[in-house]
């Protein structure tokens, strides 16, 4: 039975199902619990912020990560407009299953290249049953 | 037993694959960066489910007549019930379709006696058979509403009665099951099955099961 509790998310729990915490600052929105993380990437040009998310419920949730906003700030305290980095497409609404968790790593771009101390996301709308309000969560660069 | 095997084995590799496990490698994991991860394949873990069934069951053995470690085993055995206790081990393929094994131990109270002859004594004796064994494969489609799971199935199966597999036959059972979610984890269910080749042969049986994917993996 041990085994059979250790496949499956636990709600609330902000682990995966090996027991690994997920990074970074936690919220949850809807069925979703969610946590927001810089990551590394040599390869990446801008910020990257992983994703973490586990399903609270026992239905399936979509997941809706195209439309989270995200800003950054640079060293000038200006607030500027990212756009997530997709060249194939790749990210859509997606469906998570009931008790399932999962990771994602997306990158963001500014306009201009510009150095960023920070990158804040609305994760508001990431669960796309549940009515969006913003909910803004910010990681240092 | 080797086709067993090999159920067995096309069931565990019907467990969804990381990227890592298929033999892709890649520094990054970043959408648009890496090569082999794609985003959106989240995996839901093993769809794996192990159920164990008591029921109770008609089969007709029909005529036996054959020869196992040189005693001949002659008799009429006919229409028997039997009670037992059915392992069933399966994975899901999708949402609404799984596949996977079973292994049943029945035993009969009603078995009529089996004459039993050796010719090199040359002497004849009778006896009861005690067992049937049934052994098979499944394949069946499922639907949820809300906590309730409604599912069909086929199973083609071995039958065995014993002593020395005196007799053998053949079956393909067709079952109707209702299953309850008691957690995400465990069901309770009862299952309805006839023989499609010889209909007059029916199961009735409840059992209770673990999963090792929530919900096995269809909600």
């Amino acid at each position: 039975m041990a085994i059979l509790a250790g496949c499956i998310y636990h709600p609330g729990s902000f682990e995966d199902p090996v027991g690994t915490s997920f990074p970074g600052t936690r919220a949850t929105v809807g069925c979703l619990d969610v946590a927001v993380a810089a990551a590394k990437d040599d390869r990446a040009t801008g910020p990257v912020i992983e994703y973490s998310f586990g399903n609270r419920c026992d239905h399936r949730v979509v997941v809706d990560l195209r439309g989270v906003r995200a800003v950054g700030r640079d060293a000038t305290g200006q607030t500027r407009e990212l756009r997530l980095f997709d060249p194939d497409a790749e990210v859509k609404p997606a469906e998570l299953d009931a008790l399932v968790a999962a990771s994602e790593q997306l990158e963001y771009l500014d306009r201009d290249g510009a150095a960023l101390l920070s990158v804040c996301v609305d994760i508001g709308g990431v669960e796309s049953d549940t009515p969006r309000r913003e909910q803004w969560i910010c990681v240092a660069s | 037993m080797r086709v067993a095997i090999a159920i067995a084995v096309a069931v565990v590799a019907a467990a969804p694959a990381t990227a890592a496990a298929r033999g892709c490698r890649d520094s990054s994991t970043t959408i648009g960066i890496s090569k082999c991860h794609h985003y959106g394949t989240w995996d839901p873990g093993f769809p794996l489910a192990l159920e164990l069934d008591l029921f109770e069951r008609s089969v007709d053995l029909g005529h036996v007549d054959t020869i196992a470690d040189s005693i001949h085993y002659v008799g009429e055995l006919g229409r028997v019930h039997a009670t037992g206790a059915m392992l069933r081990f399966y994975a899901s393929l999708s949402r609404h379709v799984y596949v996977g094994l079973l292994v049943t131990a029945a035993r009969s109270a009603d078995l009529p006696p089996v004459a039993y002859e050796n010719p090199n004594a040359g002497v004849g004796f009778t006896s009861n058979i005690g067992a049937v064994i049934y052994d098979g494969a499944l394949v069946g489609v499922r639907a949820a509403i809300g906590r309730l799971q409604l599912g069909a199935e086929l199973s083609p199966e071995l039958v065995i009665g014993t002593p020395a597999g005196s007799e053998t036959v053949g079956e393909l059972n067709a079952r109707l099951s209702a299953d309850v979610w008691l957690t995400s984890t465990v069901t309770i269910g009862a299952r309805l099955g006839v023989d499609v080749i010889a209909p007059g042969d029916r199961t009735v049986g409840l059992g209770v099961g673990v999963h090792f994917a929530a919900f096995d993996g269809a909600r």
